[in-house]
């Protein structure tokens, strides 16, 4: 009688599996994480702890800065270039996500341009920073003319993030998507062609901060020239054009008392790192450190420190992907 | 069965032919699993693996693009990896970031060996009940063990199966077994199973639904003139169908994540996710996989019309027209240049069918495993992992052999491109050579005689 029903045997088997599984993945996640760090004599003592079996990685870097409130802008009534405004919010729900996994504690507000406007309106909030992903800005905050609101904040002491066009290249007035002038680069960032206009890709990783943020991003299109533009710090991958020039797919550039990160092309992973982390144009790394966990555990390590200055240690369990990270501001 | 009586019938059961077969074909497996993988989709269940153990489920973050039973099974491996202390899944090269613009698909990210085995064992286990369902339909249908062997053989050391499951890591066989064990749960009687596990079939990958019109037509023939028992076994089996949806899918309706899981499907309306740098590639792919698309209504309308002549011809022997209906339903709806791990769900009825009925068919089988075999393993980045994470060879070695496939050969096509159209080709005459074999089969032995 066994032998006979055994396939039906298994069938049922097969079906409990694929049930078990469902649960393993959606009502009953059996996984848990944890990180903390603190500054010892010896230097910054990190924790990384786990119920599984993991990897996992950390980093030490000095001039962090955490952000305190994200406003991500997103207008379905204003123009994007290069997207659309479904895709638009889908990644900017995906980012969302990803800033969570890695213990973004800061506020993430999503702001039409009404409300960009009155951000950068009113007096510039420590730890506020903007995030554009349409690669557009609306008028009320720029026209390439006479109104440069949006970087007036910036050099009181903002943080904006960049990605998916030329920085300040064009802006949309409503559905109108409009070209600023030719010189919006220079009246920008003080030099011309501090901008990569053209279609570029490069491997070459930019340093070990790379490296260790784990940044992908290949696309230095849109990238900055950190060969031109002063104060700037090449976390991406970069591109060295035919003037000599070398472009990067991701930089953060000190702008006044503030701070333009610019992104060639989009990578939520690689975006949200460089939010969570903190890291300013002028972040060293400190050290790293990893190793891994076997059906759990807990990992308590020091990394050495010679007197940096506000020094942040990010924690990453998970590898190739990030499945939990922490970012300590010490 | 005794406990005292076990070894004795694992001696015997070790003295069949099948054991050797089995045997053989596990050793390859397990050689293979770890050390030669196809990156880019294999990366993608670590992914899938990490987001589960990230809380976001399957789909709160994007890269996982088909429906969820993969996903969830892909879940249960993410605990016994855990338990086996699995804690390295891969890593990023930087020396190859730039293969992700070739032609094709390929990525940076390369697994670790021990992920590689590991994520593909349900596949191994997949493989090995296909071929014992294989066996045990031949069995019952012919009660000759040297047939069973047989067929059980074709399968489980079919190089395309091989390659599938242990190599490119590709999930087909398992809803090929859930096709095989609705075919057969149908056969005998228990329909409520039959129709879970289409369920579960039509969930892993779309194409076991052009099955569905033979299982129905496979009820009516066997039951014609009795309405009711042919109503309540039809309504039994689309209850189990249905339960079974609805468990699988409770998470993605509870998080509203349904259209999510249909990408797979949405993805190749749209053209097809092509990465590709090469212009007249991407334009062949994409035009190619939009008309494939428009012809799978066709296809559809086709598959219906097969069972519905089932029906109509096949009053003889009922359970041959079945399972000869199963295998040309099987293979007329990839007339077209499918991917090769699609035609899986071929081979299991073309293998019974071989086995049970005309072994004459072995030569559209060689057409096809040969066509789809080559065009599967063209594909040098399958040796990356290894090269990555072992001594036996260098990155740039691969990268170089990579290169080379990537260079021009004909019409600006590259010599990738060119085994992929010639390989297509050869899939194709495979799957018309069936439909010819078939019809002389049927002109010497009566339809479904």
């Amino acid at each position: 009688m066994v032998k006979k029903d055994a396939a039906l045997v298994i069938m049922v088997l097969i079906f409990s599996m694929i049930i078990v599984g469902q649960a393993l993945s959606y009502f009953a996640v059996p996984y848990n994480y944890g990180a903390s760090a603190e500054t010892t004599s010896d230097g910054v003592m990190y924790t990384a702890t786990s119920n599984s079996s993991v990897s996992y990685t950390v980093l030490a870097y000095d001039n962090a800065k955490p952000i305190d409130t994200l406003h991500i802008y997103y207008d379905a009534s204003h123009a994007v270039y290069g997207t659309s405004h479904a895709s638009q919010k889908s990644f900017i729900s995906q980012l969302s996500a990803e800033l969570e996994i890695r213990g973004f504690v800061g506020s993430v507000k999503v702001t039409d341009a009404a409300g960009l406007l009155e951000v950068v309106d009113a007096a510039y909030e420590p730890g506020d920073a903007i995030l554009i992903t349409s690669g557009v800005l609306p008028k009320g905050v720029y026209d390439g003319e006479t109104n440069f609101k949006i970087f007036d904040w910036v050099r009181d002491g903002g943080s904006l993030y960049w990605a998916g066009y030329a920085i300040g290249g064009k802006y949309a007035d409503g559905k109108t998507l409009m070209d600023a002038p030719a010189t919006y680069q220079s009246d920008i960032f003080g030099v011309p062609d501090s901008i990569l206009t053209e279609q570029r890709t490069s491997t070459e990783r930019s340093g070990d901060l790379s490296k260790a943020l784990m940044l992908s991003r290949t696309n230095v299109t849109y990238g900055l020239n950190v060969t031109a533009v002063p104060d700037t710090l090449s976390v991406g991958f970069e591109y060295t054009a035919g003037s000599g020039d070398v472009y990067s797919s991701i930089a953060l550039t000190q702008y006044d008392d503030g701070m333009i990160c610019v992104m060639g092309g989009m990578s939520r992973t690689s975006i949200a790192q460089i939010i969570a982390s903190g890291i300013t144009p002028s972040s060293t790394l400190i050290g790293t450190d990893g190793g891994s966990l076997v059906r759990g555990g807990v990992a308590e390590r020091t990394i050495p420190l010679s007197g940096e200055t506000d020094v942040a240690v990010q924690i990453r369990i998970g590898d190739p992907n990030v499945v939990y990270a922490r970012t300590i501001f010490l | 069965m005794r406990a005292e009586e076990i070894p004795k019938a694992v001696i015997t059961f070790l003295k069949r032919p099948v054991a050797m077969i089995l045997i053989a074909g596990l050793v390859i497996r397990l050689v293979l699993m770890p050390l030669l993988t196809y990156g880019y989709d294999v990366s993608h269940w670590a992914l899938t693996i990490q987001h589960i153990q990230a809380g976001e489920g399957l789909y709160g973050l994007s890269g996982y693009w088909y429906t969820p039973v993969w996903g969830y099974i892909l879940g249960i491996m993410s605990v016994v990896m855990n338990v086996f202390g699995v804690t390295d899944y891969g890593h990023l090269f930087d020396e190859l970031l730039h293969v992700e613009s070739f032609v094709g698909f390929y990525t940076a990210t390369l697994t670790t060996p021990v992920f590689n085995f590991f994520v593909k064992i349900p596949m191994l286990i997949s493989d090995v009940l296909v071929g014992y369902l294989v066996y045990r339909i031949i069995k019952e249908r012919t009660g000759d063990e040297r047939k069973a062997t047989y067929g059980f053989a074709l399968w489980f050391l079919c190089p395309l199966v091989i390659y599938t499951s242990s190599v490119h890591g590709m999930f087909d066989s398992i809803y090929v077994m859930f096709m095989v064990l609705s075919a057969y749960a149908l056969y005998k009687g228990h329909d409520l199973l039959a129709g879970a596990s289409l369920a579960v079939a039509v969930l892993l990958k779309v194409f076991p639904l052009f099955i569905i019109f033979v299982l129905i037509a496979y009820i009516v023939l066997k039951h014609k003139g009795d309405l009711g028992t042919m109503r309540r076994r039809i309504l039994t089996a689309a209850i189990g169908a249905g339960v079974m949806a609805l468990i699988i899918y409770i998470p993605q309706i509870l998080d509203g994540t349904v259209m999510d899981s249909l990408a797979f499907f949405t993805s190749r309306v749209d053209g097809g996710p092509v990465s590709a740098d090469d212009g007249v590639w991407s334009s062949l792919v994409s035009f190619g996989m939009r008309l494939v698309i428009w012809l799978q209504l066709a296809l559809f309308a086709v598959a219906a019309l097969l069972a519905y002549r089932m029906y109509k011809k096949g009053a003889g022997d009922k359970d041959k027209a079945f399972f000869t209906c199963l295998m040309v339903t099987a293979s007329v709806i990839f007339i077209w240049p499918a991917q090769p791990s699609f035609l899986m769900l071929t081979l299991p009825f073309l293998i019974c069918f071989i086995a049970m009925y005309d072994k004459r068919f072995i030569v559209p089988f060689a057409v096809l495993v040969t066509g789809a075999t080559l065009h599967a393993v063209n594909n040098m980045s399958v040796f990356l992992s290894l090269a990555a994470y072992t001594d036996v060879m260098k990155i740039s070695t691969v990268v170089s052999m990579m290169e080379w496939m990537q260079q021009p050969l004909l019409f600006g096509l590259s010599k990738h491109s060119v085994v992929m159209v010639v390989t297509a080709v050869i899939e194709v005459i495979g799957i018309i050579l069936i439909l010819l074999y078939w019809r002389r089969h049927e002109k010497e032995a009566g339809s479904y005689g």
